[in-house]
């Protein structure tokens, strides 16, 4: 393993935080040096020169036709309605209840 | 099997109350010791059988899969049914719903025996990274049983399950299948309706079958391909015009197979070379034609892979957030959540295990700005190039062939604190999930390694949308 951080462990917070996950003190280090050592196997690639290579990138593999629909409103069924708000964390009535925003 | 199966139900030598009661006999056996089953439906699954006997009773002709067993890894939605995708964040979600392939099979008259283990959202390659405990190996329980469908592979191999569904987005289906000698397919990316599999790369993921043999692969794979509304990777291409198990046909002669040079270099344990080796000359004998096949771009697959799916993973991941369903900080007795994004930040803390924060961290770290265009918008040109590579390949032979995995089943623990180690099981196995293409692992020979016989799994790789070809050759070369 190599000990040269890519990533160090002030960007894994930022990067934590931004992705809505609370990490703690202990597993950031690890992070740090685990997630550098994967990016550094990515710089394979970073070196790789692709100025002749002919192509585009993959957007869509394997789809030259969608299956796609209308937008358009479907109803769904009382009885479906309620299978998913029983999965709700905490409901009141008929609502999904959350903590303040602000 | 299943066909035998089959015919034992038509002819009244057994009943799917018995197939279904031996099955539970070796659950109660075996999944004490391995932990391959995370739930399992025993009273329903002997009461559905109790229909389908009374059907054939009255003369009826069951369908081919119709009374018969299955396990399903545990990332499928089952309408009712606990779906934790092996994570405390969805411990206790109930589907509301079923996923397309449950939906067709539920149809079929399959029975659903339970659900299976599997590395976290389908994340490794060993198990050991379920919230609930890894999944050992049948052939030696101080290893692993591979990953991510390890409870689904161990199932099979013990006779828990005659066949289970798996997913594959890197080797998931293939790499465990071929740690556990068994038979496991990925198909064409398309070929199978993902709707109500929990995603996690979409641009990566495809479902397939774990099964005992190359025939029941294919009779699995007609029931549950095809296009569906609700997946818009499907369409009318995903359908079949000809059944793949009816057409299945192993005859060897005149089959060109291109071997992989890039497959065979370092990194290859040299039991597992000898033994595919061994197995290729074989086909040779038997009438096929060798010819040396070299992918140029294909080395970069591995970066590409684990540089696009932690994107497509951190995206993905970003539903189980404690609010809409799953499990909430909030509503503990003790909790610290004040607001909104206190909710989001403890819940996915306590929710989530380590991979799966790494991979979203990697993730959102390599779509962040600066590195998008150095690094994720290359790993997309790269895997057109690594297309490109195939699709040349496929213009000289009908299959590639390789090993499944650099080695075989590992042993629990060696590659736990390395997160690029454990990245590197997947060699052989994630660029067929870059370009798209179907492949399948069949057991080879098995290697002798500390006194004890271990599977080693040899993979056949087929061009776009062409598993019969696989399918055949993987059946000429089966043991």
């Amino acid at each position: 393993m190599s000990e040269k951080k890519i990533i160090t462990k002030r960007d894994v917070e930022k990067v934590a935080g931004l992705a809505r996950v609370e990490i703690d003190e202990s597993e950031k280090e690890k992070f740090a040096q685990q997630l550098s050592d994967v990016l550094g196997y990515f710089n394979e690639l970073s070196q790789l020169d692709l100025k002749g290579a002919d192509v585009e990138e993959v957007k869509h593999l394997n789809i030259d036709d969608n299956q796609a629909r209308d937008d358009e409103v479907r109803q769904c069924a009382e009885s479906d309605r309620e299978k998913i708000r029983q999965q709700f964390p905490e409901r009141k009535n008929n609502y999904l209840k959350v903590k303040a925003v602000l | 099997m299943i066909k035998e199966l089959h015919k034992k139900l038509i002819k009244k030598e057994t009943t799917s109350s018995q197939l279904v009661k031996e099955c539970f006999e070796k659950i109660k056996k075996d999944n004490n010791r391995l932990n391959a089953f995370l739930d399992t439906y025993e009273e329903e699954a002997l009461q559905k059988a109790g229909v389908v006997d009374e059907k054939i009773s009255k003369g009826e002709k069951p369908g081919l899969l119709e009374g018969i067993p299955c396990a399903v890894k545990d990332n499928f939605c089952i309408a009712g049914k606990r779906t934790t995708a092996a994570s405390k964040i969805l411990e206790n979600y109930i589907s509301p719903y079923n996923s397309t392939v449950i939906e067709k099979l539920s149809n079929s008259g399959v029975i659903f025996s339970g659900k299976t283990n599997l590395d976290e959202f389908a994340m490794g390659a060993s198990t050991e990274h379920s919230a609930f405990g890894v999944t050992k190996n049948p052939y030696d329980e101080n290893r692993v049983a591979g990953g991510s469908s390890g409870g689904s592979a161990a199932a099979v191999a013990t006779g828990m399950s005659p066949w289970a569904l798996g997913s594959d987005t890197g080797g998931s289906i293939r790499q465990p299948s071929g740690f556990c000698g068994v038979v496991g397919m990925k198909p064409t990316y398309g070929r199978v309706s993902r709707y109500g599999l929990i995603a996690m790369a979409s641009s990566y993921d495809q479902i397939g079958p774990i099964t005992a043999n190359v025939e029941d692969a294919a009779i699995v794979l007609d029931e549950i391909c095809g296009e569906d509304p609700k997946d818009n990777t499907t369409t009318e291409r995903s359908n079949i015009k000809k059944s793949f198990s009816e057409s299945l046909n192993g005859n060897l002669a005149g089959k060109k197979i291109g071997v992989v040079k890039e497959f065979f270099g370092q990194g290859l344990d040299g039991n597992v070379k000898k033994i595919i080796e061994e197995r290729i000359s074989w086909a040779e004998k038997q009438g096929a034609e060798l010819v040396e096949v070299e992918l140029p771009y294909v080395k970069y697959s591995l970066a590409v892979y684990y540089l696009m799916v932690p994107s497509e993973v951190s995206s993905n991941m970003a539903r189980y957030d404690g609010i809409k369903y799953g499990f909430s900080e909030a509503v503990l007795a003790d909790s610290k959540s004040k607001d909104l994004l206190d909710v989001y930040l403890k819940s996915r803390k306590a929710g989530i295990g380590p991979e799966v924060k790494r991979r979203i961290i990697l993730g959102t770290y390599a779509l962040s700005a600066g590195y998008y265009d150095a690094y994720y918008k290359k790993a997309q040109i790269v895997r057109e190039l690594i297309k490109k590579d195939f699709s040349r390949a496929f213009e000289k032979v009908d299959v590639l062939v390789s090993p499944t995995s650099p080695s075989v089943a590992f042993k629990i623990g060696e590659k736990t604190d390395n997160p690029l180690e454990m990245y590197l099981a997947d060699i052989y196995t994630a660029p067929i999930n870059v370009a798209g293409i179907p492949a399948i692992s069949i057991p080879a020979d098995p290697v002798e390694v500390e006194g004890r016989k271990l599977p080693v799994g040899l993979q056949v790789i087929g061009k776009w949308w062409d598993e019969q070809t696989v399918l055949d050759v993987a059946k000429g070369l089966e043991v």
